[in-house]
């Protein structure tokens, strides 16, 4: 059963402040991702793969094109979607990591990862459980839980960050460049989360551009310049 | 998830004399969501935030609310003894001036308990009690229930406000401006109380704001507003991390950390 | 001296001073208020012989009501001896050439500045209340355009919050006269100034009670056996004023006392405020004060 596809998406941005200078990133894109498969997308810097994981979390609407997702039991294009229907998409099927962590100030880091949990109705203290097993495999010491990560290094943000997007166990994970500021331990640590995710049956979409992250994980590799069809 | 919508705004337009100050504007919100409406000075969002909330008849269009009691019902066209009475119960406005939102001759404790007692409530211990826990939920000092609020801080006026609203359990809270005039660190902190308030409580909540950054901090769509009309409006960041609108777009290049 | 020869002026003052058509308004006011217990009715206050502040609404009141077989009492914080009782009286006496006593079971219209008689109000009775200040939410707030609006709504959350503020700061229900209560379930009102000792006498009172503020310009009533309750909280019931001695005169024990300074060294003693009911009692059991 597919979990995700794409068809024929078309991404551009017209940069209003620059003259309306329009900048094309993705033309009549398609793809299918399997549930249960992880899928990672390749290409040049700039090519459009982050794009695609934003299209697919529906935070990039598509200027034409369907972006279907598998989920609460239908098949929802997220190009035409309200926001309501996403927010729900979201807090059940997508979890996502993207490249930065934005930082909220104030609250404690295991806060941050707790939030996904107690926003689906999770107890307290199973949700502030969970929450401290996750950071602990991502080597977040104990004493850093109850701080504001605003002053972190970039990689412990990072492994927040990830925390923060596995934690809730979604079926659909979107990953992007979740390794980039990790050391080689820690790089170690994700690719664990992401196998024992990927046992659990859920489907990946990631962009890595670590090789032995990608060899580790990916079920496909797909080169964005391959699927777009240029009319 | 219910289906039908705690609030339905239609058409909404709202002129004084010729000025029309908002144009338009329909809106839906269920339970547990929050809206940002931002946009700058004569923008027309503080019109669209009273039309709604129910302080402002409309020029044209309706807002519709729905009730505990008897389903969606128009704000407008019910008489005033009920709005009232809805007003103080089913949903609040926190106003950006405190003084507008709070009695300043009545201490902390009579202004969070007044809700209580204008719904019948007439056991002073336990109104008193009431109104200890919600200063402690808003992070106001208990032992400071019987000041005044003209001895407490811009911010410890907002949570009073935000307290004494809260009280009567409304599903549905406005919030016009509640970082204005506030330091970042005390706005840091209302921000902060507001996500956990709105997260436990699964309060519906319409923020105004002119700052993208606080609507970026506790908002989950986002209308964007100018000259009287939504020029965009969507997923909060959807509209800020893409935005279409040219002003939008000018908007969040302006800001820092939106 | 006039040309009658008898005291009076050469023009002689119509019935009870007021003009015809002005009893007439007001009457009309006064039944207006009748039919809606607790609510304050606006009347067009004349000028009176007295200045604001001196009963002119309660005179105005009598004067629309008396009859020529009517017998009027008039007291001043339970006294009938004082200046401002005496006085009224006396306009009464000579514009309308009623029949006056000190005696509550006497009269049938009893007209009263802050006391209501320790003696028990009959049907027929007719007691007129002077009234300073017929809002009783006017010091909460302000603006009479707000307080129209939170009678008509039966909004009034914001008297007990002033309740709230009472025992905050004092531990108990600080007022202890014009105590505010709700007339037949419906509308909130001052009792005008008399103590709250006197507030249980308003309930289901068989006489006609009616109240009338002349500075203000305005009329309220509590019909006969109308419902009538004190403002409280259910953990600080209303309760009244207790002395722990009878009144030096009489020995009564169940009515209002005043305080009476009797020398510079702080000598003191407690006496009814109500002279009428004092001296009844004295006349009627001449040994009750002997100490």
């Amino acid at each position: 059963m597919e979990a995700i596809r794409l068809e024929q998406v078309g991404k551009g941005f017209t940069l209003h402040l620059r003259g309306g200078t329009a900048l094309q990133v993705l033309r009549n894109l398609s793809l299918a991702v399997e549930a249960g498969e992880c899928v990672v997308l390749h290409g040049a810097s700039g090519a459009g793969k982050s794009t695609v994981l934003r299209c697919l979390y529906g935070n990039y609407r598509p200027d034409s094109g369907r972006v279907f997702v598998q989920g609460n039991g239908a098949l929802i294009d997220l190009a035409v979607a309200s926001p309501r229907e996403i927010m729900a998409l979201r807090r059940s099927t997508l979890g996502y990591v993207s490249q930065f962590l934005r930082v909220v100030p104030r609250v404690p880091a295991i806060e941050l990862v707790m939030e996904p949990l107690l926003e689906r109705g999770m107890a307290l203290d199973e949700a502030q459980q969970r929450s401290a097993e996750i950071l602990g495999r991502l080597d977040i010491p104990a004493r850093l839980w109850d701080l504001p990560p605003a002053t972190f290094s970039g990689g412990e943000q990072q492994r927040i960050n990830i925390a923060r997007g596995l934690v809730a166990e979604r079926p659909i994970l979107l990953l992007d460049e979740p390794t980039a500021s990790l050391d080689a331990t820690n790089r170690a640590a994700v690719v664990a989360l992401i196998r024992e995710a990927k046992a659990r049956g859920t489907t990946v979409v990631g962009v890595f551009h670590d090789r032995e992250v990608r060899e580790a994980v990916a079920d496909r590799v797909l080169d964005l310049k391959a699927l777009e069809v240029v009319a | 998830m219910t289906d039908a919508p705690l609030l339905r705004a239609r058409g909404v337009t709202r002129a004084f004399d010729r000025l029309v100050a908002c144009r338009n504007v329909s809106l839906e919100l269920w339970p547990g969501e929050v809206l940002g409406i931002v946009g700058e000075s004569g923008s027309g969002k503080t019109t669209l935030l009273r039309c709604l909330a129910g302080e402002l008849v409309p020029t044209t269009g309706t807002v519709e609310f729905r009730t505990l009691e008897n389903g969606l019902e128009d704000v407008h066209r019910m008489g005033e003894a009920r709005r009232r009475f809805l007003m103080r119960t089913q949903w609040g406005v926190v106003h950006q001036n405190a003084r507008d939102g709070l009695r300043m001759r009545v201490s902390a404790g009579g202004n969070v308990g007044e809700r209580l007692m204008a719904a019948g409530a007439r056991h002073y211990g336990r109104i008193r009690s009431e109104a200890l826990a919600w200063l402690d939920r808003v992070e106001l000092d208990r032992s400071r229930i019987d000041e005044l609020p003209g001895l407490f801080s811009g911010g410890m006026q907002q949570r009073l406000q935000i307290a004494r609203i809260l009280v009567s359990k409304p599903r549905l809270v406005f919030l016009d401006e509640p970082t204005g005039g506030l330091d970042v660190s005390v706005q840091a902190r209302l921000l902060d109380l507001l996500r956990r308030l709105t997260r436990d409580l699964g309060l519906a909540v319409i923020i105004v704001t002119h700052d993208l950054g606080v609507a970026r901090l506790l908002t989950h769509r986002l209308m964007v507003m100018r000259q009287g009309r939504v020029v965009e409006e969507g997923l909060t960041d959807q509209v800020l991390d893409d935005p279409h609108d040219a002003y939008t777009q000018l908007l969040v290049a302006s800001v820092i950390g939106a | 001296m006039g040309a009658r020869g008898n005291g009076l002026p050469s023009q002689p003052f119509n019935f009870a001073y007021l003009d015809e058509q002005t009893k007439k308004m007001i009457r009309r006011a006064i039944l207006k208020a009748i039919a809606v217990p607790g609510h304050q009715v606006p009347f067009a206050s004349r000028e009176m012989p007295l200045p604001y502040g001196w009963g002119t609404g309660g005179i105005q009141v009598t004067a629309a009501i008396l009859g020529a077989d009517d017998t009027l009492k008039v007291i001043d914080q339970g006294a009938d001896d004082t200046t401002n009782a005496v006085n009224i009286r006396r306009l009464f006496a000579k514009t309308a050439g009623v029949r006056t006593t000190t005696h509550t079971v006497e009269a049938t219209v009893i007209q009263s500045r802050h006391r209501i008689p320790e003696t028990p109000l009959r049907e027929g009775q007719i007691m007129v209340f002077q009234v300073p200040i017929p809002e009783p939410l006017r010091w909460l707030e302000p603006r009479e355009s707000e307080t129209l609006k939170l009678h008509a709504l039966a909004d009034y959350g914001l008297m007990q919050v002033h309740l709230y503020e009472d025992v905050a700061t004092h531990g108990r229900i600080a007022k202890s006269y014009d105590y505010p209560v709700m007339v037949h379930g419906r509308y909130l009102a001052s009792p005008s100034p008399i103590p709250k000792f006197d507030n249980p006498k308003l309930d289901r009172n068989p006489a006609l009670l009616l109240f009338g503020a002349g500075r203000e310009k305005r009329i309220y009533a509590i019909p006969p056996y109308t419902e009538v309750k004190s403002l409280d909280f259910e953990d600080h019931p209303f309760t009244v004023e207790r002395w722990d001695r009878p009144c030096a005169l009489c020995g009564a024990v169940d009515s209002f006392l005043d305080e009476v300074i009797t020398d510079d060294q702080g000598g003191r003693m407690f006496v009814c405020s109500d002279s009428d009911y004092c001296e009844t009692r004295r006349t009627e059991v001449p040994d009750a004060a002997d100490d």
